[in-house]
């Protein structure tokens, strides 16, 4: 083989490896909230269940996510709905993983600025407003 | 006439100040230290900051900067300032302005957190603003009258390379910053670093204005590193500068007295600040022109 086909070669399997690890990426992500990782699942949410903690994430929300989500978590624009399945389906500690992490390509800032016991009370309130499921 | 513009401006300015919904989060109490956060996509946060000093042999000065902050991205944060300031017994001048941008270089939450930042600035001599410290700036630079000082030319590109930590509910957050005049003298080297911490870790449950974690504090250090031709801290200047901030409703009040640690730094300056962020600007903006 020639030096020609064979880089030809070459460049074909680097883009066939490289779609096949795509679709996996895609098959992998698609199985959690917003491609966050296992151990992001295993996080226990610290406030679950806690009435004091969902008032102080409720203000947390106003103060920070109502601004795109909307005061009534019904999404505004290119901003989701928090009441949702998918939201009320999401493992806690993979919500507390995507509110740290963002999607800063797609909008979604990071909160990591937050302490991360005020992402947990967050969280703790998306729990309580998705627990009646009733959309 | 100028008058009636100049109110006329002020009354839109605060009827826009007010109106608008804002939102500030965990927003740091550092003047001179950048950490990972970037500004919210769409979002507009508009900052004035002060910094005024006694110098030893020199007359009192007042520096102000006006900052524009934009998310363009969630990754990148683009700034506009405009510098001016005014000295007792002198003049008050505009000094000039800069352009900034920073980069996250990394999309997740890592250990330590990488962003780039590349600022070119159009400023004059007589810029008594201090938000960086490099080389050999000294206090002995602000002693030249402002109409003397006014006329040196300083076109600079500075760069930074931001890392930050987000620990146990403190930020740590160090910046090693190169500056380069365009006009050919050597590269310039300096540092900032910082820790923080809200008072409280947990929202409370209530609206509340004196509620601690509406406060922030920590400590800045920051100063010259000399320059490419002589990489040292002799013969520059060294801060240390306590911190605190104050959330109240839409506005975020900082204030940081700060002390010289060498012969080249002033004693002691005062700076201070407020700072907005209109939430959801770039839609308002789509909206008012569709």
């Amino acid at each position: 083989m020639t030096a020609r086909p064979r880089a030809l070669l070459c460049t074909a399997l680097v883009v066939v490896a490289a779609i096949l690890c795509m679709t996996f990426d895609v098959a992998a992500q698609s199985s959690s909230f917003h491609s966050a990782p296992p151990s992001a699942a295993q996080m226990k949410n610290p406030y679950a269940g806690d009435a004091q903690a969902a008032a102080g994430g409720k203000k947390l929300y106003a103060q920070n996510c109502a601004q795109c989500h909307g005061n009534n978590l019904q999404g505004m624009g290119p901003a989701p709905t928090l009441l949702s399945p998918k939201v009320k389906n999401a493992k806690p500690g993979e919500t507390f993983w995507f509110i740290t992490n963002g999607d800063l390509n797609n909008g979604m800032p990071s909160w990591s600025q937050l302490p991360k016991q005020q992402r947990w009370q967050i969280v703790t309130f998306l729990e309580s407003k998705n627990a009646a499921g009733d959309y | 006439m100028a008058a009636a513009v100049f109110l006329k401006t002020l009354f839109l300015f605060c009827l826009l100040w007010f109106a608008l919904p804002a939102a500030l989060a965990g927003e740091r109490p550092y003047f001179i230290t950048y950490d990972q956060t970037m500004e919210e996509p769409g979002n507009l946060d508009i900052e004035l900051e002060g910094l005024t000093a006694s110098p030893q042999d020199g007359d009192q000065f007042l520096s102000g900067v006006t900052e524009f902050e934009y998310g363009a991205k969630g990754w990148w944060t683009t700034e506009f300032y405009l510098d001016g300031q005014t000295t007792a017994n002198q003049s008050t001048i505009f000094t000039g302005y800069r352009w900034e941008n920073r980069f996250r270089l990394l999309m997740h939450e890592h250990i330590i957190n990488p962003v780039f930042y590349v600022e070119y600035e159009d400023i004059n001599g007589a810029d008594k603003s201090l938000i960086e410290v490099v080389g050999f700036d000294s206090q002995y630079d602000g002693l030249v009258p402002n109409q003397e000082a006014s006329r040196e030319r300083q076109r600079e590109i500075e760069t930074k390379l931001i890392l930050s930590s987000n620990v146990y509910g403190w930020n740590v957050a160090e910046n090693f910053i190169a500056e380069k005049n365009v006009t050919g003298n050597p590269w310039e080297f300096g540092y900032a670093a910082a820790v923080s911490r809200p008072l409280s870790l947990l929202a409370s449950p209530d609206e509340c204005t004196l509620c601690r974690e509406n406060f922030q504090a920590g400590v800045e250090f920051y100063g010259g590193l000399g320059t490419a031709n002589k990489f040292t801290v002799h013969g520059t200047s060294q801060y240390v500068a306590p911190v605190l901030s104050w959330q109240v409703g839409n506005a975020v009040f900082k204030v940081s007295p700060t002390f010289g640690l060498t012969d080249a730094s002033y004693r002691a300056m005062l700076r201070f600040g407020v700072q907005y962020e209109i939430s959801g600007f770039r839609r308002k903006l789509e909206k008012l022109f569709r």
